[in-house]
């Protein structure tokens, strides 16, 4: 059993769902989950959901091979900023690699993060691909 | 009290399969004269666990040789090493300890590249970056993107390596003693476009002995550990730009504050993982504009980096240490400086957390 | 008729496989396709599985039904690509949308008419009163042995429905009806990665007499007639079978066509008559009704008869629709569509 069960359980809605947490005290907005803001240290946060929604201001194609994932590259990654404002990093897909660009907009959707093959657990989480669903080519 | 440097080893980085942990340690630790008799001994080591399935490998080490000290073993990332050199002058400073000996070891050969890369990339953070995909090539990508924008060519990364390559002709102990050229960086691999294999470190095992004192009198040569600080970062997903290297920036530029440091005028290595790393930070400090002029940082990286030196991840900080108290004490194979006084930056995946030394030789 | 649908959704991958294209790997002769009426079938990247596509399908028809997680009381997983063979893939999704835990949840098995019958249960619940809304997913990443006829034809694709109340629906679900046997025309064992069948019996004792069965049981019991029909949707395992259904049953072809997705995208198992469904949702006038008539192998079929109503206006342009996700298609090579699907031996 190489992939922990209960640490996939425990951060899952952040995986599953795109959480912002809203600082009280400096109002800065950031990105999973967290207990305390992570410019100003204060504990007073709220929590809502993204719409999923952003733009893509930056990526990289990924060619770097880790563990065995020659199955999944070439990659591309990117700096997505949400419609709320906020960053957040992560894989684009549904594409081929030479077609992502800057200024994309794309949808939060979910796929497999990794799985434990042959019988392990599956972790799921979010990547994102582009909205349009209409070929303009 | 001070703390002072008064001697150390090195053992080559390369691919040792014929050495494990303990076998480096011990090595660096035997050709290192005047580090006979530690009150304490000091690991720097950051990847064991994952690489050799050991847990605190400061104690097996230690047994190992027969001489059953005191030890702790530090981990911060790609920092340890000068993290370890932080925590053993602050034992002599406090009085703890009178004679502490710093060994910073790295073995990253127990397993195939792809393997290695796997366990390197988890200096980030697991939940919110590993598992999206997010690898340090990547950051190192995004900050070169955000560069090039500025205004850098790709040559200026490009001649950043070249020169490391060029330094580390002069290093007995580096991984990678052949020059390069500019013109190879058009068929190199491709890491993370616009990344390749030539803007990142060499990776190799490694074993670094240093040795430091409360009595700096009773030996040949001395370097004080002036200074030491440390400065946490934003992770990098939640800055304005991933090139924006605040920790490191603030550290060195305090530095130059507090003790009119110039790094044109003394011995500094720093931090240069990827390619994009020193030049955002010597741009961020001035030293450079996007013409990416880098003369007269005459004594820059004289080590050849982590890109040409090599990159034994934990041990690294242990590496740069002793090259910069080598330095300023007479040097190495001919090669000198003028300066007194020593930098050395260290530096945690992209800036996660950044740690400086200053060194002033004291005899 | 207490019940009817609320909200409904699609996902369909981007990426497809020509049927030319395994023609000519496997031997057939480039006829063939023609004779499936099968241009293309879609393909799940890598990281996709029954659970990521019923997520999104399942994520539009709930903005489509306008409830949020708070509101669904069941929710019923059809599919024959299980990621765990235990461990039920409706609570990843029910979790991953934020539904709340008091309700009914369970992966359902029954080749590829297992989604019909979460509707017909989805039906049962809410007409019962029992639920409010039923969240009811069909999605499958479906399987075939490599060089099969199959192959032409097996694709990825999710659909989902929201049953609710038939005052709060945008089509009503007037009658439906299910007609079983035990009839083992194809079928998978557990230790299989692919599926086996029995070619040309999978045909007229298996496909055409449930299918045939079940329409004319639910026109007998709801007095209606094939002209009654403004369109009707079959289960399409090839671009084929549904005309010649429709052939049978006396209903023309123009009113088949439009729910014919498998010629695009090929058979996407519990997706397949449903997502057809889907298709004419977005495109039919208020008034109008729909024969939707599922088949699962093992056999058994569900009919149904859906009248729209006017309030679906409201909603169809809240989510992507079926036929614009046909139409965004990125071609891929054999040699693409088996490391996607992950379908060559390695050490891993």
């Amino acid at each position: 059993m190489r992939l922990s069960v209960p640490q996939f359980w425990r951060v899952k809605e952040s995986l599953y769902k795109l959480i912002l947490t809203k600082c009280l005290n400096c109002g800065k907005v950031s990105v999973f989950k967290r207990s305390t803001c992570p410019y100003c240290g204060s504990p007073k946060v709220v929590h809502e959901e993204s719409q999923g929604i952003g733009v893509i201001e930056s990526f990289t194609r990924v060619y770097y091979k880790q563990d065995s994932s020659e199955d999944r590259l070439p990659e591309v990654v990117a700096v997505v900023k949400l419609n709320e404002g906020v960053r957040v990093v992560g894989e684009v897909v549904g594409v081929k690699v030479d077609e992502v660009s800057e200024g994309m907009v794309v949808e939060a959707v979910l796929r497999r993060y990794a799985s434990d093959d042959p019988y392990g657990v599956i972790y799921y989480g979010l990547k994102f691909k582009p909205l349009k669903q209409n070929n303009t080519r | 009290m001070g703390a002072y440097i008064v001697g150390g080893s090195v053992v080559k980085v390369d691919r040792h399969f014929e050495y494990g942990y303990r076998d480096l340690a011990y090595k660096a630790l035997s050709s290192c004269e005047v580090c006979e008799n530690p009150d304490y001994v000091v690991v720097a080591s950051a990847l064991p666990e994952l690489m050799a399935h050991q847990v605190d490998v400061g104690v097996h080490i230690v047994q190992w040789t027969g001489r059953r000290v005191p030890v702790v073993r530090v981990e911060s990332g790609e920092s340890s090493g000068v993290a370890a050199v932080e925590v053993a002058s602050s034992l002599i400073r406090s009085g703890a300890a009178r004679k502490v000996v710093v060994l910073g070891v790295e073995k990253v050969t127990e397993y195939p590249t792809y393997i290695a890369n796997r366990m390197y990339s988890l200096i980030l953070d697991y939940e919110f970056e590993v598992l999206r995909g997010v690898s340090p090539p990547v950051y190192a990508a995004l900050a070169m993107k955000e560069l090039l924008r500025d205004g850098f060519s790709r040559e200026c990364f490009s001649s950043w390596a070249v020169r490391m390559h060029e330094n580390a002709t002069r290093i007995p102990h580096a991984m990678l003693r052949f020059k390069i050229s500019v013109e190879l960086f058009k068929d190199v691999q491709v890491l993370a476009e616009p990344v390749t294999l030539y803007d990142s470190f060499a990776l190799g095992d490694g074993a670094s002995a240093i040795a430091l004192s409360s009595e700096p009198s009773g030996y040949e040569v001395a370097v004080e550990v002036k200074y030491s600080s440390s400065e946490v970062g934003l992770p990098a997903y939640s800055r304005d730009r991933v090139s924006e290297l605040a920790a490191s920036t603030k550290l060195l530029k305090q530095l130059g504050e507090r003790f009119g440091v110039d790094l044109r005028k003394v011995v500094v290595e720093l931090h240069d993982s990827y390619t994009p790393y020193p030049i955002a930070l010597l741009h961020s400090l001035g030293y450079i504009d996007i013409r990416c002029e880098l003369d007269g940082l005459d004594y820059l990286n004289l080590s050849g980096g982590l890109k040409a030196r090599g990159h034994p991840i934990g041990a690294t900080g242990a590496y740069q240490v002793y090259e910069v108290f080598k330095l300023l004490t007479g040097g190495f194979n001919g090669l000198s400086t003028n300066s007194e006084v020593g930098v050395v930056h260290s530096m945690s995946g992209p800036d996660n957390l950044s740690r400086v030394l200053l060194l002033r030789r004291w005899k | 008729m207490k019940a009817g649908i609320r909200g409904w959704g699609a996902y369909i991958p981007r990426f497809r496989l020509s049927a030319l294209e395994i023609a000519s790997l496997w031997g057939y002769d480039s006829r063939i396709p023609k004779a499936l009426n099968i241009v293309e079938k879609s393909v799940a990247e890598e990281d996709e599985d029954a659970v990521t596509m019923g997520w999104y399908a399942a994520k539009v028809a709930l903005r489509r039904a306008r409830v949020g997680g708070e509101e669904i009381d069941a929710v019923f997983f059809g599919t024959e690509s299980k990621p765990y063979a235990v461990k039920p893939s409706a609570t990843i999704v029910a979790d991953a949308l934020g539904i709340k835990r008091r309700k009914l949840a369970s992966d359902m098995e029954f080749a590829c008419r297992a989604a019909g019958e979460g509707l017909r249960i989805g039906v049962g619940l809410v007409g019962g009163g029992f639920a409010q809304n039923v969240l009811v997913i069909g999605s499958d990443t479906a399987q075939a042995n490599p060089g099969d006829l199959l192959d032409f034809t097996a694709s990825s694709g999710a659909v989902a429905f929201v049953v609710g109340p038939e005052g709060s629906s945008v089509a009503s679900i007037e009658a439906s009806v299910t007609y079983v046997t035990d009839t083992p025309d194809f079928w998978r064992r557990d230790r299989s990665p692919y599926p086996e069948h029995g070619e040309i019996f999978t045909g007229e004792p298996a496909y055409f007499h449930h299918i045939i069965s079940a329409a004319k049981l639910l026109m007998e019991e709801t007095g209606l007639r094939p002209s009654d029909f403004d369109y009707a949707i079959f289960h399409q395992p090839n671009g084929k079978f549904p005309l010649q259904v429709a052939r049978t049953l006396g209903i023309p072809q123009e009113k088949v066509l439009p729910g014919l997705v498998t010629p695009y995208i090929g058979n996407t198992y519990n997706a397949s008559a449903l997502l057809g469904l889907a298709k004419v949702l977005e495109e039919a006038k208020p008034g109008s009704r729909i024969l939707t008539v599922t088949f699962g192998s093992g056999a058994g079929s569900d009919a149904f008869s859906i009248v729209v109503k006017d309030s679906i206006a409201d909603v169809v342009n809240l989510g992507p629709r079926v036929a614009d996700m046909i139409g965004y298609r990125l071609p891929i090579t054999y040699a693409e569509y088996t490391k996607f699907r992950n379908l060559l031996l390695r050490n891993v």
